[in-house]
């Protein structure tokens, strides 16, 4: 009984997804270039904040669910707090430049969703460039040291793009790495985009 | 779906008792510290131990996380060196930043290492003599990562006489503005003659102030420490990526 139970739901459940995407194949737009804003939340455990821009292109070349995405994305670190809740406490640490250059490319597909919102989700390569360039100034110390690395990791991409009352399209992007070096050390790359669509 | 769950639950069991696994029962026991009544859990696991060669005793700090990675990269080596690793755990969670840093902020607990390396003189190493886990001869190391790292600095200059070798990996020597070079700087004049091997490494990605610091300890140990013998590695990753790298150069650079 319970299993019926179950296979009842599951059928409802795929059954509306079909109806669902059947419905918004011709609403999917086959071209969609998202621009905007850039945050790394990093500031939520170290008190840096990244800031940058974004560009990247949805595309799907079936018309249908599946969609692909390429961009970049450029940001630097703008404010490093000087007391932070994390015990970082570098008052006399000054960022000359940290700057992260993200390449991505993505395959994924749309799910079924409200008439004047889609949703997308992608499984993403981000192949990056990380530079930084710091100065130390103390009675004690006084350094300026920089590096600079190509570094590499994958996660989801999720999308999210609504059409306002005026026609506008605002898009909300957000980015997560699973695979790479170290989960943490990957952390640096996650990202909020906030921005419009073409 | 109900398979997957068994077999999530049997990856996670199996990950977590690792490190566990590794203690011999009696081989890990619990110490208080007199000075401030906090307790420790202190573990012990050996490696090719045998009575003709002096051991080779490594105290690690963040022993939980560290000492699986340690234990790896010995076995990848294929090392026939004896080893101790000897874990010193507060027996409350999240108590590191207190334990290891020389200087109290106001956004948290901290500024506990003397008082932490007081406990490791006074009583951790008595009771592991006692037990027979170290003697005179044994070739004792410090190791630690992060604001470990800065614990292990910080023993370098005020507690040098308990040990031989300092590994330091990615140090946030930014602890307190970089409050550490003001600490080195006074006593430098009398630790200057001290002998010792002292192993340092980052990442090279890693930024907040880590390089910096760095830059900073090596070009002073260099410069002001003559008799001590310094290794100095940057290898690729970033804070937590370089960790098996390092650990591995080090295990190299301090096993007899």
């Amino acid at each position: 009984m319970r299993g019926l139970f179950l296979a009842i739901i599951t059928c409802t459940i795929i059954c509306a997804n079909v109806n669902a995407q059947e419905q918004k194949v011709d609403s999917l737009p086959k071209y969609t270039w998202n621009n905007g804003i850039s945050i790394s939340p990093q500031m939520l455990f170290v008190g840096a904040w990244d800031i940058g821009v974004y560009s990247n292109l949805e595309y799907r070349p079936f018309g249908n669910s599946f969609t692909t995405l390429v961009g970049v994305d450029v940001r630097n670190k703008w404010l490093q707090l000087n007391v932070s809740n994390s015990g970082l406490d570098t008052r006399s640490l000054r960022s000359i430049y940290s700057i992260n250059i993200l390449t991505y490319t993505g395959l994924g597909f749309t799910l079924p969703t409200k008439k004047k919102e889609t949703n997308s989700i992608y499984l993403t390569a981000t192949p990056y460039f990380f530079t930084f360039k710091d100065k130390v100034e103390t009675p004690f110390i006084n350094n300026t040291v920089s590096n600079s690395s190509f570094n590499f990791n994958a996660g989801l991409t999720w999308i999210s793009t609504k059409i306002t009352k005026k026609g506008r399209r605002i898009n909300t992007q957000f980015y997560i790495p699973l695979l790479g070096s170290h989960f943490l050390d990957e952390l640096r790359t996650m990202s909020l985009k906030i921005g419009i669509s073409i | 779906m109900r398979n997957i769950s068994i077999l999530l639950g049997i990856i996670i069991l199996t990950l977590s008792s690792c490190s566990k696994d590794e203690i011999k029962p009696g081989n890990i026991f619990d110490l208080s510290n007199s000075i401030n009544g906090f307790e420790y859990e202190i573990s012990i696991i050996e490696r090719n131990i045998n009575t003709s060669s002096a051991k080779n005793v490594v105290f690690v700090l963040d022993a939980d996380d560290l000492i699986p990675i340690i234990l790896n990269e010995y076995e990848d080596l294929g090392s026939v060196e004896s080893l101790v690793l000897i874990g010193m755990n507060s027996k409350e969670s999240g108590k590191r930043v207190r334990d290891y840093t020389p200087t109290e902020i106001d956004s948290e607990e901290s500024g506990k290492a003397d008082e932490y390396f007081r406990f490791i003189e006074q009583k951790v190493i008595p009771e592991l003599e006692l037990r027979g886990h170290i003697d005179s001869t044994s070739h004792k190391s410090l190791l630690g990562h992060s604001i470990g790292g800065l614990a292990t600095c910080y023993a370098f200059i005020k507690y040098n006489s308990l040990f031989d070798n300092y590994i330091a990996l990615s140090s946030s020597l930014f602890w307190d503005d970089f409050v550490f070079f003001q600490l080195e700087n006074e006593v430098r004049d009398n630790i200057s003659q001290t002998n010792s091997i002292f192993f340092a490494g980052i990442g090279e990605n890693e930024d907040f102030g880590i390089t910096n610091g760095y830059v900073h300890l090596t070009e002073n140990i260099e410069s002001y420490y003559p008799n001590v013998q310094l290794n100095s590695n940057k290898v690729s990753g970033s804070h937590y990526s370089s960790r098996s790298e390092l650990i591995n150069k080090s295990l190299n650079n301090i096993l007899k």
